[in-house]
């Protein structure tokens, strides 16, 4: 297994590296078929990968324990979802991992986009394969996941308890292929501008790649802080910490794009910009790979300190070279085509949104590096804990909102004073009500009172644009009210999806809001027959109990509620790694408030035990409003293609032109 | 005013903004960051301040009391050992002998480290070499 998986990494890499020489050649000096030949080289090579990746996961299934990998991440004992699963939970697997998922979504990238990008697809090709040739050299070269090792063990290591639970089937795989996917985008603004076309074309082909992107990673975010909320224990589910930072930046970068490109498509400016934001995407998303694996900065999360942070510091530096320097010999053919004329329009509230969102990224990432520039200054290392993500990004997230609600009732180019006031009268009249009704219910927090306020101005917002949608549908359709809305999906999935987004993101804001500035934490110590009281709830410990099975022995609390229900938080010891115990946490969900109670420590006659209980108000929203921003996502990417080439031939001079018709390079293949 | 002066003039407001908030929140919420030794030379001066000590957990030392809600440890690195009493709370589930910890609190002129937070790194063991069967 060893021979061939190496043989097979091997090869493709050989592979990448024609295919990235002969995309470059052929794409210079115009021969078609050298194109071709890179571009069969790209499936060939992804077939390789596939077959890897099927013979690092079989190595794991059979507990093929010559290899070191396999010794090192599983054991015979772990259930086979978790077995699986340890092929990407360690730094060669994540690799292959990633390399796996690049390979699959260059292929979809060619077999999907070869017709409508003619111009544009030999040098993505090289740019795809240059970024493949990378990880498939790590893998070949540096860090195999096919090292054998030098005597034999009858049992590997095991995967770490705490990462043997459900989050490790989602999470991580989610997480990668969200930082893999701002590769695509990439590969399209340096093809576009490598080749000098640099009109609308290479937008629209890139458009649902960033918005797949935007999705996955954020459902890899979601699952992440679902993930540490059900695990971890200490009543939160987003920490600032540097893995965290360095996952949601190149989400917010690519957020900031997918708003600014309406802009170009719409008015030809920001040509510059959004070709600065979609590369920022990719080298933050590189960037974050480093950090997380070089060791660079302290981090609650495990990090295989490797071989690789020098490597993905000179790839993180290539590409910094390389976009900056492209960017620049084409600044002259990036002139926009018109200008901005006032601030009170769409394209100036996107422009906002824009500045806002670098905004935090500066916020975030200088945060997180502080402790770096601090020793390099100063020669000591100084941290800023999460109160400085809070405080910086509050603010600068409650004016994102406020641009939010702004934004999609502003026109295009300017906004007269009286449209002005008829969109926003009842929006800022409801914002408003919202202040004087929780001001009156006692609620005194103005981080708390304004944010919900202006959630609430964005919710009014949001409504009124359904509203005038659903009966403006309904009167050119005829159909009933809710046919109507639904309509509105259908055949605008790109505006309403848009708005599902932003309906999501406001019922996720009002969760956070809630659980930030109203969590109720409390640590207790109970003696047996003993009651706490949190919130609205009463607990009575009514002692220790243990269970076992083949993996782990746990010792549960039984801590009765005041209806007489019982919960049982718990503290689990692994057989084969009793120094790494795991929580057992109980969650009870409703939509007003989450109660969540951990089991600390307990005496060693188990007479009392120690607890840590929290109230989190609304966390049952926040999971929902994600779900809302994935579904919105979703529909805003589902492919629809009759209204909007309808809308392509209308429009002419606004969107480019339609998609090339001649004969492909390469079609025949 | 022109517009595009206007679009200067609320670029640069927004950006001193931002500039703010971060040169603000920094000289609020930054702390050191540093080794047992580095603490012990700052000595006076950090008695007043929250700060941040990494150190690794001398297992020989570990004393809780469920009662109390107090843990006492040593955290230890090549400088030696620093007397640590963790009041906050639950302790991580991977704190234990020889894991490395980062504790959050005031160090005392007794020489006592009163750590309100405690973080634990994840153990190496993630990524731990197989050791040979002995």
């Amino acid at each position: 297994m060893a021979a061939f998986g190496s043989l097979t990494l091997v090869t493709a890499f050989v592979l990448a590296l024609y295919g990235f020489i002969a995309a470059a050649i052929g794409a210079r000096k115009q021969l078609p078929d050298l194109v071709r030949s890179a571009r069969n080289a790209l499936l060939a090579m992804t077939g390789l990968v596939v077959l890897a990746s099927l013979a690092l996961v079989a190595a794991f299934l059979t507990h093929d324990f010559e290899l070191s990998y396999v010794a090192e991440h599983s054991s015979r004992q772990m259930p086979p979802a978790y077995v699986i699963a340890a092929f990407y939970s360690g730094q060669q697997g994540s690799l292959v991992y990633w390399c796996l998922t690049l390979s699959i979504f260059s292929s979809l990238v060619v077999l999907l986009s070869w017709r409508h990008n003619r111009e544009l697809m030999p040098y993505v090709v090289g740019v795809l394969l240059a970024m493949q040739s990378f990880f498939l050299f790590l893998l070949a070269f540096v860090q195999s996941p096919f090292i054998t090792l030098p005597f034999h063990v009858d049992d590997g290591n095991g995967l770490n308890p705490v990462l043997q639970d459900k989050g490790m089937l989602v999470h991580p795989p989610m997480m990668l292929m969200g930082y893999m996917s701002w590769s695509i985008p990439f590969a399209f603004a340096i093809a576009a501008l490598i080749s000098g076309r640099l009109d609308t074309q290479w937008l629209r082909s890139v458009r649902r790649w960033t918005l797949a992107a935007f999705g996955i990673q954020g459902i890899g975010l979601l699952l992440g802080a679902w993930w540490a909320y059900h695990v971890l224990g200490w009543g939160g589910y987003w920490g600032w910490d540097p893995v965290e930072n360095a996952a949601f930046m190149p989400w917010l970068a690519g957020t900031a794009f997918l708003h600014s490109v309406m802009v170009q498509e719409r008015r030809g400016m920001l040509k510059v910009w959004n070709l600065t934001l979609i590369m920022l995407a990719y080298l933050l998303a590189i960037f974050g790979t480093f950090i997380v694996r070089s060791g660079v900065l302290n981090s609650v999360h495990a990090f295989a300190q490797s071989s690789i942070g020098p490597f993905f510091f000179g790839w993180l530096a290539l590409a910094i070279g390389v976009s900056a320097g492209l960017l620049v010999w084409r600044l002259p053919k990036l002139r926009g085509e018109s200008e901005f004329e006032t601030l009170a329009s769409r394209e100036a509230s996107f422009l906002f949104n824009n500045w806002l969102l670098i905004g935090c990224i500066v916020a975030i990432f200088s945060g997180t590096i502080f402790p770096v520039i601090s020793e390099a200054l100063r020669g000591e290392q100084i941290t800023v804990g999460p109160p400085f993500f809070g405080a910086v990004n509050g603010p600068i997230f409650l004016a994102l909102m406020a641009t939010m609600g702004l934004g999609p009732l502003l026109p295009w180019r300017r906004a007269s004073r009286s449209v002005f006031w008829r969109n926003f009268a009842k929006p800022l009249t409801a914002g408003a009500a919202t202040v004087v009704i929780l001001v009156a219910i006692g609620l005194r927090n103005p981080g708390a009172v304004l944010g919900w306020a202006v959630c609430v101005f964005v919710l009014a917002t949001l409504a009124f644009e359904f509203y005038r949608g659903t009966i403006s549908r309904r009167r050119v359709t005829g159909k009933t009210t809710l046919g109507a809305f639904a309509d509105l999906f259908a055949h605008h999935n790109r505006r309403y999806g848009g708005y599902l987004v932003h309906f999501g993101l406001v019922v996720f804001v009002i969760a956070v809001i809630g659980s930030q500035f109203y969590q109720v934490q409390r640590q207790v110590t109970l003696e047996r027959g003993q009651t706490a009281t949190i919130g609205r709830y009463t607990l009575t410990f009514d002692g220790l109990s243990q269970a076992a099975d083949a993996e782990k022995k746990t010792t549960f609390a039984t801590l009765t509620l005041a209806d007489g229900s019982a919960v049982h938080p718990g503290k689990s010891v692994w057989n084969r790694d009793s120094s790494n115990p795991t929580s057992d946490i109980v969650i009870r969900s409703t939509p007003l408030e989450d109660l969540y109670v951990v089991l600390g420590d307990w005496t060693p006659d188990q007479s009392a035990a120690t607890f840590l209980l929290f109230v989190n108000p609304v966390v049952f929203w926040l999971w929902i409003g994600g779900a809302l921003v994935i579904a919105g996502t979703v529909v805003t990417a589902w492919p629809h293609p009759q209204p909007r080439r309808a809308a392509a031939a209308a429009h002419p001079n606004r969107l480019s032109e339609r998609p090339a018709q001649q004969q492909p390079v390469g079609a025949q293949a | 005013m022109t517009p595009k002066l206007k679009f200067i003039v609320a670029g640069v407001v927004l950006l001193a903004a931002v500039g703010y908030l971060i040169f603000n929140s920094v000289s609020t919420s930054a702390e050191y960051y540093l080794t047992v030794g580095e603490l012990r030379s700052k000595a006076p001066a950090v008695y007043s301040q929250n700060v941040r000590v990494a150190g690794i957990v001398d297992g020989a030392s570990i004393v809780k009391d469920v009662r109390a809600g107090t843990l006492s440890f040593n955290a230890e690195d090549a400088s030696g050992q620093l007397p640590v009493v963790y009041t906050g709370g639950v302790v991580p589930d991977i704190f234990g002998p020889g894991i490395q910890v980062v504790v959050e609190g005031k160090y005392a002129p007794d020489g006592v480290f009163h750590a309100s937070n405690l973080l634990a790194q994840c153990p190496s063991r993630y990524e731990n070499a197989v050791q040979p069967p002995s």
